[in-house]
């Protein structure tokens, strides 16, 4: 029994709903449960995610599901090299009112969602792929001079295939630096599978989700996760964390001048702490500790680290750098 | 804790941070005194060793040394008192604290840094929950783990010392006594023999003695050769010895001894037809003396054995002949001109090992050759 849970209070309750949120998720994509969780943990933190794999594996269903448990607008651009950016953002057409004169006016694109989902974002040309991540990242369109603001809370779930990459334009290191999280999207369980046989056989579970909170509980959660308290000791964790990323710092571990190319940015020290309040809150707790950034790393640095061309041809990944690099932080702290 | 920090903090958080001071206090100063122990261990050997090996040490001297190392233990593990910021640290790592002890406290001593009160609530109850339910599962805890080991090994550690400076140090072994080779020689015959005085010694009062015995009691029939005083007092003190026990045996009818019936001697005539050819002992030709084999049997083996080499043949006539009845006292002991003194210095062992064996073997020879009537 974790102490937190013997008096309510505004943590505990918010603890109780985004374990309930997890709940629900877990009804629609079967045992998922550790990317359900991260999931709710990116959408609490105001991050977009970048979902990694293969097809037929439910993400799609997972971003339904999420925006119809919370309550949210949705939103979906399926990718193509030749999807335009006005064709995401929106674009000023003629007005349609039947008046001649009428001017233009401007027409909003799939990205104004709150939810949106967008698919194969690796086929998108880098031009689309900008229009996107701009709006990501300054929460807002410009079109012909004209700004518009993104819906609140704005969130974008982008997913991609890591196979058949021909005619695909890889994300670069800068726009994935936008994204909080990159999840992976594992092969479910063979108990899992059985009851998913149950689940969406000939229904679509995402359709049936119930109503878990809504936006306004969603954002008091969010501001909640921001009174966190963070003590000294685990900001320099967190701050040594990422400089062990760094090859160039002094502060580098072995691993990472052995195999990374270029380590994680100050953005990914914010997404840390960012994540790790949120994963404190959902374990009932109002203050981070080591083991909260701990549990977050792995999908916010494993995007963000850039691997030498060698370590590459070596068939490293990214994800037995950073846990070589968590097991040294966890010793050196 | 100052006051600040007292008011700060929730009371179970206190009495864990406490309670976890003393405890961790205790552990140091246990490895403390454990590493002491170990350097104690290796101290013992190391002084036992050089005691052993390359020269005596003083227990004065050994002991002081010990008592440094583990006085430098004892205070270096009272030195190592926790500060009650690393006991927060302690009790977040392996108490399940999740950092809300370290937390609070940096919070009560650094101030509150505009934390939000409902979260400052609620990581004061989570931490005042968590405290409680550690105090509860410590509260019988005795934290003495390795205590009663490090107690033992510190022990072994005096005793093994304590043994090893018993043992006669190397400067001790190369001056020591040469009248212990007496217990040494039925292992090693050379050092033995070359650690013979004390048994000369023991030798020369023995004879003495007898000389004094005859003197004193056997004016009345002296031999011919005791007479004339041709021969030396120990010879005339044997001759009459023997002379008194061939005339016992006669007077008794006891038959003579297989040495006399073989050299077909009479009992009072000493002559040289027993002695074999080399024998030193032809100058001296004393007549056999028959006394009791028990009396003689230790003393004049043990004499025997531990004399040179060329006297072991004669040696081992006399183990032969301990066999019977009697014997002729110059096959058990050496005749030599001149009798040495005793060492100038010898040990007091040695002096007392003499005085109570071999003069208690003197007076039952004394007794064994009786009043001469």
């Amino acid at each position: 029994m974790n102490p937190g849970d013997a008096k309510p209070g505004p943590f505990s309750a918010a603890r109780a709903d985004l374990e309930r949120l997890c709940r629900t998720l877990n009804q629609v994509v079967v045992g998922q449960e550790t990317l359900v969780r991260e999931l709710a943990i990116a959408v609490v933190a105001q991050g977009h995610v970048l979902l990694e794999g293969l097809p037929g594996l439910g993400k799609t269903h997972l971003a339904k599901a999420l925006a119809s448990a919370l309550g949210l607008s949705w939103g979906r651009v399926q990718c193509t090299p030749d999807l335009m950016p006005a064709d995401v953002t929106g674009a000023e057409v003629l007005a349609s009112d039947g008046r001649a004169g009428g001017g233009l006016e401007f027409r909003r694109g799939p990205i104004f969602a709150q939810l949106v989902l967008v698919d194969e974002i690796n086929r998108a040309t880098p031009r689309t792929q900008a229009a996107l991540l701009e709006a990501m990242q300054e929460m807002q369109v410009t079109c012909a001079g004209a700004t518009h603001a993104l819906p609140q809370p704005f969130c974008v779930i982008a997913t991609q295939n890591p196979i058949e990459l021909e005619g695909t334009f890889p994300l670069p290191e800068a726009q994935l630096d936008r994204f909080l999280f990159k999840l992976r999207v594992p092969y479910p369980s063979a108990g899992a599978m059985r009851s998913m046989i149950d689940v969406s056989l000939d229904r679509e579970p995402a359709n049936d989700v119930q109503l878990v909170m809504n936006t306004g509980r969603l954002a008091g959660i969010s501001a909640l996760c921001r009174e966190v308290i963070i003590a000294e000791e685990c900001k320099v964790a967190a701050v040594n964390l990422v400089l062990a990323t760094q090859p160039e710092s002094a502060e580098a571990r072995p691993g990472a001048s052995r195999h990374l190319r270029y380590g994680a940015s100050p953005r990914a020290l914010q997404a840390l702490l960012r994540a790790g309040r949120v994963n404190a809150v959902l374990e009932g707790r109002s203050h981070l500790d080591f083991s909260d950034l701990e549990a977050v790393s792995l999908p916010v640095l494993r995007h963000r680290l850039l691997l030498k061309l060698e370590s590459e041809l070596d068939g490293e990944e990214c994800d037995a750098v950073v846990a070589e690099l968590l097991t040294e932080w966890r010793r050196l702290r | 804790l100052d006051l600040a920090m007292n008011a700060a903090l929730p009371a179970s958080m206190l009495e864990l941070l406490t309670r976890l001071r003393r405890e961790l206090w205790i552990e140091r100063g246990g490895r403390a005194l454990r590493i002491t122990a170990l350097v104690a261990c290796a101290t013992a050997l190391a002084t036992g060793l050089w005691h052993m090996l390359v020269g005596a040490l003083t227990g004065p001297a050994v002991l002081a040394l010990q008592a440094l190392c583990i006085g430098s233990g004892c205070v270096y593990a009272l030195l190592k008192r926790p500060a009650i910021r690393e006991c927060a640290h302690w009790a977040d790592r392996h108490l399940d604290g999740r950092s809300a002890y370290a937390t609070l406290l940096f919070l009560a001593r650094d101030g509150r840094h505009g934390a939000s009160p409902a979260a400052l609530t609620h990581l004061i109850e989570w931490a005042d929950r968590a405290a409680a339910r550690e105090n509860l599962q410590r509260a019988d805890r005795i934290h003495f783990a390795g205590l009663p080991q490090t107690v033992l090994l510190m022990a072994l550690a005096s005793v093994f010392g304590s043994a090893l400076l018993a043992l006669p140090g190397r400067d001790a072994r190369q001056t020591q006594p040469p009248g212990t080779g007496i217990a040494v020689a039925t292992l090693e015959r050379p050092v033995a023999a070359a650690q013979a005085p004390a048994a000369t010694q023991s030798r020369g009062e023995f004879l003495r003695a007898a000389a004094a015995s005859v003197g004193a009691t056997h004016r009345d029939g002296p031999s011919d050769r005791a007479r004339d005083g041709s021969a030396t007092p120990r010879a005339a003190a044997m001759q009459v010895a023997a002379e008194t026990r061939s005339d016992e045996r006669q007077v008794t009818g006891e038959p003579r001894t297989p040495h006399e019936r073989m050299s077909n001697a009479p009992s009072n005539g000493g002559t040289a037809t027993d002695r074999v050819p080399g024998d030193r002992r032809g100058n001296l030709a004393e007549p056999p003396v028959s006394v009791p084999a028990a009396a003689l049997d230790g003393i004049a083996y043990g004499i025997a054995r531990s004399d040179d080499a060329r006297d072991r043949r004669s040696n081992h006539e006399i183990e032969g002949r301990y066999a019977t009845t009697s014997m002729r006292a110059s096959d058990a002991i050496t005749p030599t001109t001149d009798i040495p003194a005793a060492p100038a210095t010898r040990s007091p062992g040695i002096e007392r090992a003499r005085t109570a064996a071999e003069r208690a073997l003197v007076q039952r020879y004394l007794a064994a050759i009786g009043p001469v009537p």
